[in-house]
């Protein structure tokens, strides 16, 4: 395999490529030499495994890729090969994760480090293919591991990432590497490419515990009928996913030796003297910099707070990089029917206990269905907010922000549904 | 069952209880059943046995013992002690009376589907379980303060919910369950192995000669040996108590 693979480098440097998010992250299965691809197809994720079958047809990669007949049985087919000790690369999308849910508890309960790429894409009904958070949020309190990419680089690199945290076994958890559907999937980007070598330097070979063999066997995720064994089980699961936050740590230091881009759990823009944060996570967090850079200029202190790491949940980072600030926009690109923003409630659990905590954290929802969020409205949230703030008044609930123009899209369209 | 005049605020785990009511003697000493914790001094333990039963229990609890699975089997024909037990809880608690105890037997047995002369069956159970304890009241019942606290800390690897000891089946002693014990005569017996192939719980070998032995310890007395061999070689005999 390493000959093969190491066609991959291309010599001793690094190599810049204009790849898609879905060329990205399967270039990323391949470094990491993925040994099994349960396979299944959708919108927008299916170029992914397009890619894969090919270069597992050619020879290029070694690995093993199977079609499998649904979401269900790629998921399980995806933990249970990792039970025993393969590397397993799999991807999916909105109604596929959801189609297979069930399983995504099962694997995290069986302790089986693999790596799944869930394309963003808003849930139905009514339907889209365009993306926002709800289907990887659903995901949120499986034990799967939260990675949250902003460019296709972040993509190709959480996978390395993942793997490397996933597989520690401080950790032994699965990763989901979100990347946001048509806006990272099929838009190109400049990435460095990294060598075969490098890659295999970073990300030794999986050493299993207590894996699956015919010779050796091992019953995993065993019934426990007698409640405390069941709470002390899920407990040690929550205690491995807080420590892959310092395992997170570790790795991007090294990937930081070995690949020059540095890493932290959440990453800030413009904070140091800013007033008011917008928090956002995925590739949407772009135009809430371009916006910041906007207001900046009209002078407003306003900065950005990007969440990498959505599980485990960086509080510790989180608390440094907000304390201390005025207001805090949260803008969740999902919705938590009839609570709201689903970060939101986790940001303030946060901030809550500390004397300098701001004073107004403001909770909007923007972007689901991939809606695009103006200049106008992140410059109309942080207004709310700043006023909030000077009445020493809450919020009354999450706000939903339209361009007029929007709006009456949204009108004529109701006409034309109606007949009227 | 809950039902009170004021509001019952346990749900699930009964950690103090005033009665207990064990319905076989081997449960006493289950490990992961423990029908004695937390009873209090001056609670009362009843024992579906027909002999004294040795406990430690340095409490001072009220225990009696009745054999009601021979009435159950006297009257039914089989071990079936959902309405005897009933019985021997509305006696002993004094709370509720032998007609509403009628009542509800015939009621719920009733709703279950059972044919009349069944129900009949159950309900002179019942009656002769009513009338077979005294009712005991309860006297300041003092419990003593229960169990330290500790918080759940990480055990890494250790913390993983896979089983490496294989064939640990044994270590659940299912010998507790009988109600009828499995005996060879090997007088009738031709040592075919039929029973050793049939036994659900792989609790019968095969000596040197063939014959089958029975593993006590994990035989639950389901009895199809006993239906399966050819020869009628495996008889049946009342378990009294399990040891
Ligand atoms: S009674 Fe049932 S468990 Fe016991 S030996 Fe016979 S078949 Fe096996
Ligand atoms: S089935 Fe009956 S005859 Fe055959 S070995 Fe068992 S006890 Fe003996």
């Amino acid at each position: 395999m390493s000959e093969k693979s190491d066609k991959n480098g291309e010599g001793d440097h690094m190599v810049l490529k204009m790849l898609t998010g879905s060329q990205a992250v399967a270039w990323a299965a391949r470094l990491a030499r993925a040994e099994y691809i349960p396979a299944y197809p959708i919108t927008p994720q299916t170029e992914i495994i397009e890619i894969l079958s090919e270069w597992v047809r050619k020879g290029e990669m070694e690995a093993i890729f199977v079609q499998m007949e649904s979401e269900h049985s790629l998921l399980t087919a995806a933990g249970t090969a990792a039970a025993t000790g393969a590397r397993v690369f799999t991807a999916t999308s909105s109604q596929g994760l959801l189609y297979g849910f069930e399983m995504l508890y099962s694997i995290a309960g069986w302790r089986a480090p693999l790596v799944l790429v869930n394309v963003a894409r808003a849930l139905a009904a009514p339907i889209t293919l365009e993306p926002d958070h709800n289907d990887v949020l659903a995901a949120r309190d499986s034990g799967f591991l939260q990675f949250h990419a902003e460019s296709v680089q972040e993509a190709l690199d959480f996978v390395l990432l993942a793997y490397r945290v996933a597989e520690d076994n401080r950790v032994l958890l699965p990763a989901i590497v979100n990347i946001d559907g048509f806006h990272l999937s099929f838009t190109r980007e400049r990435v460095d490419l990294p060598e075969q070598s490098t890659v295999d330097e970073f990300l030794p070979e999986y050493k299993p515990v207590n894996p699956i063999r015919a010779s050796e066997p091992v019953a995993k995720g065993i019934p426990v009928l007698i409640p405390p064994l069941y709470s002390f089980f899920k407990y040690q699961m929550h205690m491995a996913s807080r420590n892959a936050l310092n395992v997170f740590r570790e790795a991007a230091k090294d990937f930081e030796k070995m690949f020059f881009r540095s890493y932290a759990t959440v990453e800030e823009y413009m904070l140091d003297d800013a007033d008011t944060v917008i928090v956002m996570s995925n590739s949407f967090a772009a135009v809430g910099k371009q916006a910041v850079n906007a207001m900046r200029e009209e002078g407003r202190k306003v900065g950005l707070l990007r969440i990498r790491l959505f599980r485990p949940f960086p509080t510790d980072d989180i608390v440094k990089s907000l304390r201390g600030k005025k207001c805090v926009v949260v803008v969740d690109q999902n919705i938590s029917i009839g609570k709201g923003g689903i970060t939101c409630p986790e940001i303030a659990e946060a901030l809550y206990h500390l004397e300098d905590r701001p004073k107004v954290i403001l909770p909007v929802i923007a972007g689901l269905g991939g809606k695009s969020i103006s200049l106008e409205e992140f410059r109309h949230a942080v207004r709310v907010a700043e006023r909030l703030a000077s009445l020493k008044a809450g919020p009354d609930g999450p706000l939903l922000l339209f361009r007029e123009d929007e709006a009456m899209l949204v009108d004529s369209l109701l006409k034309i549904a109606s007949g009227g | 069952m809950r039902l009170s005049d004021a509001p019952i605020l346990e749900r699930g785990h009964i950690f103090n209880p005033s009665y207990v009511l064990v319905t076989a003697p081997s449960l006493l000493f289950d490990p992961t059943v423990k029908p004695l914790e937390g009873m209090a001094d001056g609670s009362v333990l009843f024992v579906n046995s027909s002999k004294e039963v040795q406990i430690v229990q340095p409490k001072k609890v009220h225990t009696i013992y009745r054999d009601i699975t021979e009435l159950a089997l006297k009257h039914i024909g089989r071990d079936i002690l959902s309405a005897a037990m009933g019985a021997v809880a509305c006696k002993l608690s004094g709370l509720i009376s032998l007609q509403s105890l009628v009542d509800s037997v015939e009621e719920e047995l009733a709703e279950l589907g059972l044919a009349a002369d069944l129900i009949e069956k159950n309900v002179q159970l019942a009656k002769e379980c009513y009338s077979s304890v005294e009712s005991i009241s309860l006297r300041g019942l003092d419990y003593k303060p229960s169990h330290k606290v500790v918080e759940v800390q990480y055990m890494g690897e250790r913390g993983i919910p896979d089983l490496l000891s294989m064939g640990n089946t044994i270590l659940r002693k299912t010998g507790s369950w009988r109600v009828f014990t499995p005996i060879v005569d090997k007088n009738l017996c031709t040592a075919c192995g039929i029973c050793y192939i049939y036994c659900p719980e792989a609790c019968i070998s095969l000596d040197e000669q063939g014959y089958p032995v029975i593993n006590y310890n994990n035989c639950k007395g389901c009895l199809v040996c006993t239906v399966e061999c050819p020869r009628r070689a495996i008889k049946t005999e009342r378990e009294t108590i399990w040891s």
